[in-house]
């Protein structure tokens, strides 16, 4: 009995040790993520502010520099004189400082006076938009050319595997760019299907023109040694 | 009414049922050479394992007189049975009721099966004979087939999809096979296009036949959209079977394995025969492959389409394998526009099944041309590469010939993770050819020599001796081996067994964007 009650005891002081440590541990993780999170809501409310500062410090060098480049423009014009192009009031001038294009407007006054209208931050961006417009528009006339090109050639070469007949003949055209190093029929032969009718050399290769069907050969349109191109005929098969 | 009345009733209504059209339409049906669709699936399916599902579903439609019509089936008998002892669910269309036009209650039978198929990892198998969309139904058909491009495009890459075309498939009603993973069509009585003859006449003047316009030789030979022609519908439905033989049931397991009598270590001495000295001189690749591959297990997928470029399903050692082969016998072997689509979409297939791919280059670039690169062959080509490096199958190459360029690394290079890479001793790796390279590294010297012919030929000697070789490959580490052509099945079948187990996740993305 006594050897009993005092595993018991044991038991229940090592069990409730166990309970202890373990709602420690939960609890010092819960502080622990509490802080976490007051961490990273904390260092959002800074970041903010730190950008609006940025923002602000921008744009009051922006007005700031247009005012500097008016002044300096202004002086330039009371020393010197400017000359506007035959019948044009305004004239556009590019001034860079520290990297950053600006453009200024002058107008013209009565007598010999200018005075500065604007001054405009070019950014890069937009003038890439302007040279993109007159690209675009030259395009424009060129894409159409292309595109009844295109549509010509995939008019030629998109024909169906059974080619076209001319007048109940079979056209045999060149599968690829290359050239014709052997002809091996004459003009009214007969010839079976999958007959050897040329080598055309393309690709690294000799490559079989082979007729399609029997018939009889109705015209050549090449030689040895014809330079073909992908679609010309080579030959014509009754 | 006693149980037994109650059975005759029973009877009664789904001999109705099972009669579809009546006997004229069914013999309309024979009379074109086609059968109808419990016919078709019979002579599918293993005798008697046929179990058919939905055959009460009737549609609840009242417009256009649809309230008085009686719709047996609504066209379309579903269920599902076995091939060769393996589960497939099925739909067949059935022409003689209302042209097997789709409508919400058909297509609702069909999905039905689909969810079921993919549940329970089997193949689906549908053959398609349907005027289209049931125009009484107005929108719900839409919706219908709606239902079921979707659930093509969700099964896709989880169970195999075959659909065979048995008659007209016009209209919204092709989008269904497109998604599918073969299309089976036969000569003269499929027809698949979007807008008919008809349709096509009136708003571009082009008068066309429905057999030239999408009959089954014209998307077998010219748009590439279905993979196989046959004579007639047993011979269609014979090559489902046997494709199916080299599939597993879904994406989670390995294809079967089927025992061959052929030695795994057999010597292909005959290649040395077949390939000619002359490397301008084309050999038939076809050939090639028949003597690397288990005896008669080669089946080609599109044999006439981008005929430069060959595909389809073989065995080594039993094992089912994708053959991926450059055809030298056209275009010179090059690959084009219509060989990259071929290619690709067949990896992706190999890829999603767990069936090794097992490449034959013999490529001298890709076809130069104003019509391929306005036709685009730079997406093109580049879905060869993307599928090639994203398939996570054992992946083995045999550069048997010319490997050129950018075509070289398109066809399963080492850098496309190709598992193991071999090539033959007549192999010619390299960026270019010896002339245009050549050409282009000894310009000055030879626009200056005197005698510039004779150099340019030298230096085409130079090169083709120091670099039209698998040497170089073989010092870098590209080339794991150079083999003689005799052992060459025994490397091959050799390197599927060491790589049997091999095991490459894809990396956690939603999925890539492969350019299409």
């Amino acid at each position: 009995m006594g050897v009993l009650s005092e595993t018991f005891e044991i038991t229940v002081i090592g069990l409730s040790v166990v309970f202890l440590v373990l709602l420690l541990l939960t609890i010092i993780l819960k502080i622990q993520g509490w802080l976490m999170t007051k961490f990273f809501s904390s260092s959002r409310k800074p970041a903010d502010s730190i950008n609006k500062n940025i923002v602000l410090a921008a744009e009051k060098d922006e007005t700031v520099r247009h005012l500097l480049i008016t002044a300096a423009v202004r002086a330039y014009l009371e020393e010197n004189t400017i000359n506007f192009q035959e019948g044009k009031k305004l004239q556009k001038y590019k001034i860079t400082i520290e990297g950053k294009s600006y453009e200024v407007e002058v107008e013209k006054l009565a007598g010999d006076e200018a005075e500065v209208k604007s001054v405009q931050a070019t950014s890069s961006m937009s003038k890439n938009k302007f040279s993109t417009l007159n690209k675009r528009s030259e395009s424009k006339e060129s894409s159409s050319s292309v595109q009844k090109k295109a549509a010509e050639i995939k008019n030629k070469a998109k024909q169906p595997v059974k080619s076209t007949s001319t007048a109940g003949g079979k056209t045999i055209t060149a599968p690829m760019p290359g050239q014709i190093i052997k002809v091996a029929v004459a003009e009214g032969d007969k010839v079976a299907q999958g007959q050897q009718l040329a080598v055309l050399e393309a690709m690294k290769m000799e490559n079989d023109i082979t007729a399609p069907a029997a018939g009889t050969v109705a015209s050549i349109a090449v030689e040895k040694g014809s330079d073909v191109n992908s679609g010309d005929i080579l030959f014509v098969i009754n | 009414m006693s149980v037994e009345e109650k059975e005759d009733l029973l009877a009664g209504k789904k001999e109705n049922i099972q009669a579809g059209g009546g006997k004229n339409r069914i013999d309309k049906q024979h009379q074109k050479g086609k059968h109808t669709a419990r016919e078709r699936i019979n002579y599918l399916l293993d005798e008697g394992s046929f179990n058919e599902l939905n055959i009460f579903v009737e549609n609840r439609s009242t417009s256009l007189g649809m309230d008085e019509k009686e719709v047996p089936g609504e066209g379309v008998v579903v269920g599902y049975g076995t091939i060769d002892g393996r589960l497939v669910y099925v739909y067949a269309q059935d022409f003689t009721v209302m042209g097997g036009s789709v409508g919400e209650a058909h297509a609702q039978k069909i999905t039905q099966v689909m969810d079921l198929a993919v549940k329970n990892g089997a193949p689906i198998i549908g053959l398609n004979d349907s005027g289209g969309a049931r125009i009484n139904e107005g929108i719900d058909s839409l919706n219908g087939y709606g239902e079921i491009f979707y659930r093509n495009t969700k099964a896709s890459g989880v169970v195999p999809q075959l659909t065979a075309i048995l008659g007209p498939c016009a209209g919204g009603a092709v989008y269904s096979p497109a998604i599918t993973d073969f299309i089976f069509m036969v000569d003269q009585t499929s027809k698949m296009f979007i807008t008919g003859p008809s349709v096509v006449k009136s708003v571009t003047g082009e008068e066309v036949s429905a057999e030239e316009l999408g009959g089954a030789a014209t998307h077998n030979e010219i748009s590439g959209v279905a993979h196989f022609l046959e004579p007639d519908e047993a011979a269609a439905l014979d090559k489902i079977k046997r494709l199916l033989s080299y599939l597993p049931d879904n994406y989670q397991e390995k294809p079967p394995v089927i025992e061959s009598a052929d030695d795994p270590g057999r010597s292909t001495v005959e290649l040395t025969s077949i390939i000619n000295e002359n490397p301008k001189k084309a050999y038939d690749v076809k050939t090639v492959i028949n003597i690397l591959v288990d005896q008669d297990s080669f089946l080609e997928v599109q044999p006439y389409f981008a005929k430069n470029a060959v595909i389809g399903l073989a065995r080594l050692n039993g094992r089912s394998v994708g053959i991926v082969a450059n055809q030298p016998q056209f275009l010179a072997g090059c690959l084009n526009i219509d060989a990259s689509t071929k290619i690709a979409r067949f990896i992706r297939f190999c890829d999603s099944f767990n069936i090794p791919i097992i490449s034959l280059v013999d490529v001298p670039g890709y076809l130069p041309g104003v019509e391929q690169e306005f036709g685009g062959v730079i997406r093109h080509g580049a879905k060869v590469l993307y599928a090639y490096s994203e398939a996570t199958v054992p992946k083995i190459t045999l550069i048997m010939r010319k490997a050129y360029g950018g075509a070289y690394i398109a066809m399963g290079s080492r850098s496309v993770r190709a598992d193991l890479v071999y090539a033959w001793p007549i192999a010619e790796i390299a960026v270019m050819g010896p002339e245009g390279a050549a050409n282009v590294i000894y310009r000055k010297e030879i626009a200056a020599a005197e005698d510039s012919k004779s150099l340019r030929q030298q230096k085409i000697e130079e090169y083709k001796d120091n670099f039209a070789n698998p040497y170089i490959a073989a010092k870098r580490g590209m080339v794991n081996d150079i083999i003689k052509m005799e052992e060459t099945r025994y490397k091959l079948i050799n390197g599927l067994e060491m790589m049997i187990n091999k095991k490459e996740t894809a990396e956690a993305k939603k999925h890539g964007n492969i350019p299409l």
